[in-house]
């Protein structure tokens, strides 16, 4: 058996486009594809029941965003087994931006492949430095230049159709959540200007005030709302960079908590907060808080008034934040769309885009966010970040 | 034994849910809520509302969900229900509903009051809200 590549990718289209680029360029290794992490881990390093490829991949090519395990969890899992721990391995990133944050947190991976752009150069490159076993040249009557143009241009359709429509389901189900204070605001604003109409006597000062405070907690959350779609909207593949700055995680978490103060007053819940000494991180701060508010303010909401509590601390070589509250709970089928900006329409039960930001900020800084819950005793966020290397080393 | 009010809000918004109630019970009705259909249905058992303004995206126990058992269930099924959503094709979804009348959010006061007068009658004299 000749050595095999692992392509650990969950696009199809970038799937067709690997394999075309190792065709074009002669590459005759065989391609094994998984779908998934947890996959890439079985074929890897094994399950209790077998134990794994005797037979290492020559290289592991290894997309970032996946399912059921993030693509740098699968990296630092293979770099921390002994029998893995020197397998050449490529990430697979989609924009010059995912690079620089993977670099500065040097989670050892050997390089680098922009897809689907950098394919061909990668292929070319890896095969001239004998990675690859070459084989003969592609028959050229099976791929004329013409045809691999037209098949590439066929892929890059698709991939913006489907940014299209993923885009027009995100406007949809975004207004959805923008009209939810702007109810309320519509109603507190409709209701006072009918009391002035109403009435001969004026409307008593405290009256006054509680309403424009009411208002203008609406307005605050309307505003954090969209601070956070446009903080996505920024975070896109070949949009600006996070700019990092070193930061403590507790000041991170301090900051969120001043922004719920208010709606935690009115919940009744009850939140401890329990850290030690910093922890200490390169994030983009601004950016950062509004993931932590975000999860924060969640627990607030659906914690049906019992307790919360958010640990902080270092888990091995990350820093950890544990976000616990005691509500509703999320059911398993919808912890599956609860990171997702849009969840399948027959899901009702959307615990709107507040995680979904969460989520993109979260990966964005290189780090990873899962839920733990079953429905009715509470949910369990629990968030890994990289630490700074300072720390690492420490 | 069975409370009557006029109104039952099924909502998970709880800034929605007390600016409706504050709204209906300034306009001379009485107003119960529920934060997701699993709790309404459980109110439903002694509290018989005139009205029902159901929300359609809440956890729990959805509007679409809250509908289908509140239809099988002969002593609350023929209580009249208003759909109020931010569903941009909310219109689509009221056949499967059986429901015929929706309000769209944002809301707007008078045409809410004019769907509560429709159903619970004219808006009487101002009363103490219930505790």
């Amino acid at each position: 058996m000749t050595d095999v590549i692992l392509l650990v990718e969950d696009n199809t289209s970038d799937e067709k486009l690997a394999v075309l680029a190792f065709e074009r360029c002669g590459v005759a290794n065989d391609v094994i594809v998984v779908r998934d992490g947890a996959a890439a881990l079985d074929y890897l390093l094994g399950t209790r029941e077998h134990a794994g490829q005797r037979v290492l991949p020559t290289v592991v090519l290894l997309d970032l965003k996946l399912p059921r395990t993030h693509g740098l969890e699968v990296l630092r899992r293979i770099r921390a087994d002994e029998r893995t721990t020197l397998l050449p391995v490529v990430v697979l990133t989609t924009s010059k931006e995912d690079e620089d944050v993977l670099r500065h947190y040097s989670v050892g991976a050997n390089a680098y492949v922009r897809k689907p752009l950098d394919f061909d150069k990668f292929a070319e490159a890896a095969k001239a430095l004998g990675l690859f076993s070459s084989g003969a040249p592609v028959a050229p009557e099976k791929h004329s230049a013409l045809q691999v143009a037209e098949e590439a241009l066929r892929i890059s359709e698709e991939h913006l159709r489907d940014a299209l429509r993923a885009r027009d389901e995100f406007l949809a189900v975004a207004s959805q959540e923008l009209k939810t204070p702007l109810t309320s605001l519509t109603l507190q604003i409709a209701s006072a200007r009918q009391r002035l109409e109403e009435h001969d006597a004026p409307i008593p000062v405290a009256k006054l005030e509680a309403t424009l405070l009411r208002a203008s907690l609406l307005v605050t959350r309307l505003t954090a709302l969209i601070k956070g779609f446009l903080t996505v909207a920024r975070l896109s593949p070949g949009r600006m960079a996070l700019l990092l700055e070193q930061s403590d995680l507790r000041d991170a978490v301090d900051t969120a908590l001043a922004g719920v103060r208010e709606l935690l007053a009115r919940s009744g819940s009850k939140l401890e907060v329990r850290s030690g000494a910093p922890i200490l991180g390169n994030w983009e701060r601004l950016t950062l808080d509004t993931a932590i508010f975000n999860l924060v303010s969640n627990a607030v909401q659906y914690g049906q008034g019992k307790p919360i509590t958010i640990d902080v601390d270092v888990q091995a070589d990350r820093a950890r934040l544990v976000v616990a509250d005691h509500g509703i709970g999320i059911s398993r089928e919808l912890q599956e769309s609860i990171f997702q900006s849009t969840a399948p329409h027959e899901h009702f039960g959307r615990f709107g885009l507040g995680l979904w930001v969460a989520h993109e900020i979260i990966e964005a800084h290189g780090g990873t966010i899962s839920v733990a819950s079953e429905r009715g005793p509470g949910s369990t966020f629990t968030v890994l970040l990289p630490l700074a290397r300072k720390e690492l080393s420490a | 034994m069975t409370t009557s009010v006029s109104v039952m809000v099924v909502e998970d918004d709880q800034d929605i849910r007390d600016i409706l109630s504050e709204v209906l019970i300034g306009a001379g009705y009485s107003a119960v809520t529920a934060c997701n259909g699993a709790q309404a249905l459980e109110i439903l058992k002694t509290v018989k509302p005139g009205l029902i303004l159901l929300d359609l995206n809440m956890p729990v126990m959805n509007g679409f969900e809250f509908r289908s058992l509140q239809k099988s269930d002969p002593a609350i099924a023929q209580i009249p229900t208003v759909v109020m959503s931010a569903l941009h094709n909310m219109v689509a979804h009221l056949p499967e509903l059986v429901i015929e009348e929706a309000l769209e959010k944002p809301l707007e006061l008078d045409q809410l009051l004019r769907v509560v007068e429709a159903h619970c009658g004219l808006r009487r004299a101002r009363s103490v809200p219930s505790a």
